[in-house]
């Protein structure tokens, strides 16, 4: 515990590992927030959902935030429900099962850019006939647009942005724009209080009618959204987790495997030796990357089916002979002829004695791989072998790419996965400097 | 000093049980060329026989490259021998399996030369002390404490407490070679076998640890090999000595008869390098032999010291090689200049 203590001491006076560990500390504290905000099946329904589940949000919005840092300001989205505020919606009897259901969606607009959709969604409870709702759009300075009448099914949507007719109304611009303009410089918006009156009848006793209007805007959330609505919030906070489960798994995985092997060819020798030392030269000239693609094509995306792989290629390499080198030096130590003479067996000499004291060596080692697995996650699900469930860093960035994101703008798409992405790799990369540094002197003059 | 009180104890040979015996006990470690061809043997130890006696102290003493340490090493069972037999209590020790060999090293303690890298630097002494425990099948908590306790007392590291939790590298080197004592008897070892064990501890602790060692072999009626280079320790030491050179015995004698007389001219040659601060020194001649240690991989031929001789008989010393000669009750000489005896 003490050196523990002592080693923690020595890092506070390396700038870069105190930056490199608050990051992965940061880190660490967003995968938790991530797994317990939003569980595993629920992350995997959120992105593998599809339409039903962001019904709400915009397509391809900005962050929120990009606001701040603009004179015109882009909308959010406005969201009005009749459900979860029942003011909106007046009920008439008026006898013999006829009422009336009329919905009053008032809303202030003073953002200096059109939304992205305009769509209205109504759910009814009836037996045989259906409700009806007629629409009609009230501008600032007082004109009546009439939009459209519906008869509505248990679950209806009017999507405002798709309807040619109020398009044709409009004189041939989109209802998104021309519902909003000006009329004297139909490029700019009229700021004021829209209105979407909702006249609708219900013909049954007991049956009724709930409406919602959602003005979709160009912004949302911290993260912005997706071509499909989603939320990139949910990805970004979900691959932090995934991102250092396999990074440190990997990095585990791979370098203990490796030390082991070392340590086990060096104290057996001989043959055992030698099988290690020419199985490390072939696996060592195989390319990484085709046989994870492979992999991927053929057998299995499972991110843990490829953690398998990724461990079982790294485990050889040149480290193998740097540790035996190393090794080479520890089986010589007295302690190890004591332990011999005492009784000890070959595997407790390789794992209590040998490897123990090569593994100071091995954390600044281990620390600085982190990210090349991070990385190589992320390099497998841009090249589309991502797991197909998960929402990872990799992912985000393929489906910028697939979507052209970057040809149509979408800068925040891209950026935020990658900056986690470098945020990560150079935490880990300086807190891998300092303990190499605390680890091996020599190279504190540097 | 405690030989002093040692000789009221000691019994007539005949009377005690030998604990060791080694006989015609041959290590060669085989040189390859280009990894595979066999290019010979370095004869490390060719042909030694002798008898340790229960509760007995005895001394090894050679120079450098003599097939000291492999001795020792071949009797704990680091090295695996190349012909002969080692009787352990009765048994011979080259012919056990597994388990049998783990319970032979159990009842061996060994001390290494180099205290520090003879411990675990990522140890504490308590878990030091703890693994020849846990390999060994003693796992009740309240035995382990009572052995650390136990051993502890005995070489000394007092208090008990601010020592348990340490690392190897803040102790001292009087202290580091305490714990490997500790360790070497926490398993109550029947023979110890310490390999030049004070041959890296300051001056000024050397005789500390060998009385300690001297005490602790009172105490439990330990037989010890002690091997070193250094002649002027082992008179401190042991009931025995037998004198090593190129890979064989070439003199075995009681301690009080070497010290005053040695027979082999090599030994004599030893005894003459001996360091003594004494101002006489400067006046005398020390007759010290030429050349250098024979080679293990092609020894010469008759008796191996011969090249290096000064009483050298020609036609004989380089030609035969001469058996163990007794010369007198206690000592024994394997040197053609005693052939008459």
């Amino acid at each position: 515990m003490t050196r523990l203590a002592n080693l923690f001491r020595e890092l506070r006076s390396y700038p870069s590992a105190v930056a490199g560990v608050s990051v992965i500390v940061i880190m660490v504290i967003i995968a938790i927030y991530a797994m317990v905000t939003i569980p595993y099946s629920e992350a995997v329904r959120l992105w593998r959902g599809g339409d039903n589940v962001w019904l709400e949000t915009p397509r391809n919005a900005r962050p929120a935030w990009i606001n701040n840092f603009r004179r015109e300001k882009l909308p959010e989205s406005i969201i009005m429900k009749t459900t979860e505020d029942p003011s909106l919606k007046t009920v008439m009897d008026l006898g013999g099962g006829l009422a009336t259901s009329d919905m009053l969606f008032e809303f202030d607009y003073y953002y200096d850019a059109f939304p992205s959709e305009i769509s209205m969604f109504f759910t009814a409870q009836f037996k045989s006939a259906r409700p009806n709702v007629s629409i009609k759009w009230v501008t600032p300075d007082g004109r009546e647009i009439r939009l459209t009448d519906l008869t509505v099914r248990q679950s209806e949507s009017y999507r405002i942005s798709q309807d040619s007719a109020v398009s044709r109304r409009l004189g041939g611009v989109l209802p998104e724009k021309g519902l909003f303009a000006d009329p004297n410089d139909p490029s700019k918006v009229n700021k004021g209080t829209y209105q979407v009156v909702v006249e609708g009848l219900v013909f049954e006793e007991g049956s009724t009618l709930d409406g919602s209007l959602i003005v979709y805007g160009q912004v949302h959330g911290l993260a912005g959204t997706d071509h499909r609505r989603r939320d990139i919030m949910v990805a970004l906070l979900w691959g932090t987790p995934v991102a250092l489960a396999f990074g440190l798994l990997a990095a585990v995985g791979s370098s203990l495997t490796t030390m082991t092997l070392a340590a086990a060819a060096v104290w057996f020798g001989g043959w055992i030796d030698y099988a290690i030392r020419r199985i490390n030269e072939i696996v060592m000239i195989l390319p990484l990357l085709p046989i994870l693609i492979m992999v991927g094509l053929f057998y299995s995306r499972s991110i843990w089916a490829i953690l398998g792989v990724v461990i079982l290629l790294s485990i050889f390499g040149s480290g193998i002979l740097t540790y035996r080198s190393m090794f080479l030096q520890v089986k010589q130590s007295g302690y190890i002829e004591a332990a011999r003479a005492y009784g000890a067996s070959n595997a407790r000499i390789i794992f209590r004695y040998m490897v123990p004291k090569v593994i100071p060596v091995l954390i600044p080692q281990f620390v600085a791989q982190v990210p090349n697995y991070v990385f190589l996650e992320a390099t497998l699900a841009v090249l589309g072998l991502g797991d197909p469930v998960l929402p990872t860093w990799g992912k985000l960035l393929n489906d910028a790419y697939t979507s052209g994101a970057l040809f149509n703008g979408h800068y925040y798409w891209v950026l935020e996965p990658a900056f986690l992405l470098v945020v990560t790799g150079l935490g880990f990369a300086m807190l891998g400097f300092a303990l190499d540094r605390i680890f091996n002197p020599r190279l504190r003059g540097l | 000093m405690p030989n002093a009180a040692l000789k009221g104890q000691q019994k007539p040979a005949e009377e005690r049980t030998p604990i060791l015996a080694v006989e015609n006990l041959h290590t060669w470690f085989e040189v390859r060329r280009m990894g595979f061809l066999k290019a010979g043997d370095v004869r490390a130890l060719d042909g030694v026989t002798f008898e340790l006696y229960e509760g007995e102290a005895l001394s090894i003493v050679g120079e450098s490259g003599c097939g000291k340490s492999t001795l020792a090493k071949t009797i704990l069972g680091l090295h695996h021998p190349t012909k002969g037999k080692i009787y352990f209590q009765g048994t011979d020790v080259t012919q056990l399996d597994k388990e049998q060999t783990k319970q032979y090293r159990a009842k061996v303690g060994y001390i290494q030369q180099d205290p520090y890298g003879a411990l675990p630097p990522f140890m504490t002494v308590e878990r030091i002390l703890r693994e020849p425990m846990l390999i060994n099948g003693i796992t009740d908590k309240d035995e382990q404490k009572r052995r650390i306790r136990q051993v502890l007392e005995e070489v000394k590291l007092a208090p008990i407490e601010d020592f348990l939790p340490k690392f190897p590298h803040m102790l001292s080197g009087g202290q580091q070679q305490r714990l490997v004592i500790a360790r070497a008897m926490i398993l109550e070892p029947k023979l110890l076998v310490a390999d030049e064990p004070v041959s890296m501890l300051d001056a000024s602790v050397r005789v500390e640890i060998l009385q300690l060692l001297r005490k602790i072999q009172y105490d439990h009626n330990l037989a010890i090999i002690y091997i070193t280079h250094d002649l002027s320790t082992v008179r401190y030491f042991s009931e025995r000595i037998f004198s090593m050179y190129g890979a064989k015995i070439i003199e075995k004698a009681s301690t009080k008869a070497l010290l005053k007389n040695p027979l082999h001219p090599y030994t004599k040659a030893l005894f003459e390098a001996t360091s003594d601060p004494d101002a006489e020194n400067l006046k005398t001649f020390k007759e010290v032999p030429a050349g250098e240690p024979p080679s293990l991989m092609n020894p010469p031929s008759g008796c191996r010291f011969h090249p290096r001789c000064s009483k050298m008989i020609p036609g004989l010393c380089d030609r035969e090689i001469p058996p163990e000669f007794q010369v007198t009750d206690d000592q024994f000489a394997a040197c053609w200049l005693y052939r008459e005896s």
